[in-house]
């Protein structure tokens, strides 16, 4: 009977000892770890809308309307930026987009992704033109984040064809780039379609109704 | 003294390589040496907690319940590990995903409380603790340079050879599994080589 | 049909696609210790597959009834554990006393489930979001994802146990004896699991 009495306590002060301890880390960390995710979308933000403009947060509930979206408005224009999930290959896939009045898009942004590392990840991979020898001492570079970026200047108010036979954006020159860009197209990341369609799906359909909604259309 | 305690975690008694424990984290987080690195230090942080509290503790807790009293100190610094990361590191919690609290499971750090801590005094253990993380931390570098740069032609997410279209497989599951059986074959023989050199 | 196709879809996801061992590394440890023998493996994966369900139902009551309520969803990590423990010890002792044989048979691997990442790790993702339905986990859902997931592992299991009964008569180079050429061939087996990789036999809800 001594016996299960000691092990009982010697468990309980044991377990309430771990819990203080977490409770304690918990209380520390926790207002920075919703912050976290903010920064994140705030900083992609600011990259995909206009520079010096004002970014306001708004909120709309009439049917058809995205329940949260910002305005850019500056001298020259404003713009509109949503954000979107589609259903990816493993999971959804969350995405900052901005766009003009007349749906042309000026950024994307990815901000999570569950995709398959080395095919489907690739959507938000950045390629550097630096090697290891001149890259680990020299200046950081931003990578080019290729598969967002062809998206820039894509009209969403029409069809998003997919190129899979010329080759992924970054290798190509700019007329070719051009050409896509005119055919309202963007390339496919290679053995990932379905990543990229997910994208151009969520495109079409809800950032297309989002931009009607808002418009009044 | 503390030379021979660097080489044993390390070399002679790897967790990883050698002891062939903490296998599942491994081959799930070596797929970038940035991964593999945040990894091992996780890891080595938890193990030289834990051995520390369950070496001062060790005389007080009656042995029928030893295992539930290990595992409740494991899972409280995986616990904190996992918040301070969070709120730290967010970008490599993300990357590192359902292994971070699956660190409470992995094989070394209970097998070393058991082994180590429980026997020995706290200073003792948290030396084991630090050399045995610190020998997990090395070997997953080992795997991760191997499939980063195999896999995806990065090393620390710079380019490594120009034109190099990498095999993405090393970054995946097989990848893993190929990887850690040419590692150990190569340990074992050279293990074996020096054995039969020694005798 | 919505219900149908997200059983299969679970089901088949958890079996082929998302294997516990074969894709996702959850489960190594016993599945390259208790692989040697077929029977000894299966024993060790029926008593998985059972640890997995009732494991996968009591968390997920928990975690819904109490870690969220009550905003501890912090907490998961050693709560989840220690139920595994305490579960683990039942049905040992459960085994002790009905089936002394697969007692015997198991041996140091059946306390070793406790530590199995696999056991922890279907817990876990049941938290999360079922990928098929854009929605949390129900709790249907997580008991089928438990069991499924087990009965994966199993199925890894016994077919690397076949193979390695094999093996056992081959000639192997000396480095590569026991556990490398082990390895090797969990490779080979995940390269062809790869194939199931981008099956969908259903588009998903909302896609």
């Amino acid at each position: 009977m001594a016996d299960i009495i000691k092990l009982t306590v010697v468990l309980t002060i044991v377990s309430l000892t771990a819990a203080l301890a977490i409770a304690f880390t918990n209380s520390k960390t926790k207002d920075r770890i919703l912050e976290q995710n903010q920064i994140a979308e705030k900083s992609a933000l600011e990259q995909i809308m206009p520079q010096n403009s004002e970014i306001t947060e708004m909120h709309c509930s009439t049917a058809g309307c995205p329940s949260q979206y910002w305005i850019a408005k500056n001298e020259n224009q404003t713009a509109y930026a949503f954000k979107i999930s589609s259903r990816g290959y493993a999971g959804d896939i969350h995405y900052l987009v901005s766009v003009t009045e007349d749906g042309k898009i000026m950024g994307m942004s990815i901000l999570e992704q569950s995709e398959t590392p080395g095919l489907g990840a690739r959507v938000s991979e950045s390629i550097s033109k630096k090697y290891i020898w001149n890259g680990l001492f020299g200046k950081k570079e931003e990578g080019l984040r290729w598969f967002t970026k062809q998206f820039e200047g894509i009209d969403i108010n029409k069809a998003i064809a997919i190129d899979k036979t010329t080759g992924e954006w970054h290798k190509l020159d700019n007329n070719k780039r051009s050409e896509l860009l005119s055919q309202n197209s963007v390339t496919a990341i290679t053995g990932s379609t379905i990543s990229t369609r997910a994208i151009t799906n969520g495109l079409e359909k809800q950032a297309r109704a989002y931009l009607n909604a808002l418009q009044g259309s | 003294m503390l030379k021979e305690e660097l080489k044993r975690g390390i070399i002679t008694e790897n967790p990883l390589l050698i002891l062939v424990l903490g296998l599942c984290p491994s081959l799930a987080t070596s797929t970038s040496v940035q991964n593999g690195f945040g990894m091992g230090m996780a890891v080595t942080f938890v193990l030289a907690c834990s051995n520390v509290i369950i070496s001062i503790v060790r005389k007080g807790i009656p042995g029928k319940v030893r295992i539930p009293c290990f595992i409740v100190v494991i899972a409280t610094f995986v616990t904190m590990v996992q918040l301070l990361m969070k709120s730290y590191l967010p970008a490599l919690d993300k990357q590192l995903g359902i292994f971070v609290p699956l660190i409470v499971v992995n094989c070394i750090i209970l097998g070393r409380a058991e082994a180590y801590a429980s026997k020995n005094n706290p200073l003792k253990s948290l030396i084991d603790g630090i050399v045995m993380g610190l020998g997990f931390t090395a070997s997953l570098c080992i795997l991760s340079i191997i499939r980063e740069i195999l896999g995806s032609n990065k090393l620390l997410g710079l380019n490594f050879f120009p034109g190099y279209d990498p095999m993405t497989v090393f970054i995946l599951a097989p990848g893993g599994f190929f990887t850690i059986a040419a590692v150990m074959a190569l340990v074992r023989y050279l293990g074996n080589r020096r054995k039969d050199t020694k005798a | 049909m919505n219900n149908i196709a997200n059983i299969i879809s679970i089901s088949i996801g958890a079996v082929f696609i998302n294997n516990f061992i074969l894709s996702k590394f959850l489960g190594l440890c016993p599945f390259f210790g208790v692989s040697k023998k077929l029977s000894s493996a299966t024993g060790m994966g029926m008593a998985v597959v059972f640890v997995m369900a009732i494991a996968s139902s009591f968390t997920w009551v928990i975690n819904r009834f109490i870690l969220i309520p009550y905003d501890v969803a912090y907490l998961q990590t050693i709560i989840f554990i220690l139920v595994i423990a305490a579960l683990v010890q039942l049905v040992e002792m459960a085994l002790q006393k009905y089936s002394p044989s697969l007692y015997e048979a198991l041996g140091i691997y059946l306390p070793l489930i406790t530590t199995n990442c696999a056991v922890l790790g279907v817990a876990l993702i049941n938290t999360g979001v079922n990928t098929f339905t854009g929605e949390p986990y129900t709790f249907f859902e997580s008991l089928l994802n438990g069991v499924m997931s087990g009965v994966g592992f199993m199925l890894a299991l016994l077919l690397m146990a076949g193979l390695r009964e094999k093996l056992e008569f081959s000639n192997i180079p000396k480095g590569l004896e026991g556990l490398p050429i082990a390895f090797i061939t969990a490779g080979l087996m995940a390269l062809s699991f790869l194939g199931f990789a981008g099956l969908n036999f259903f588009s998903p809800v909302g896609g």
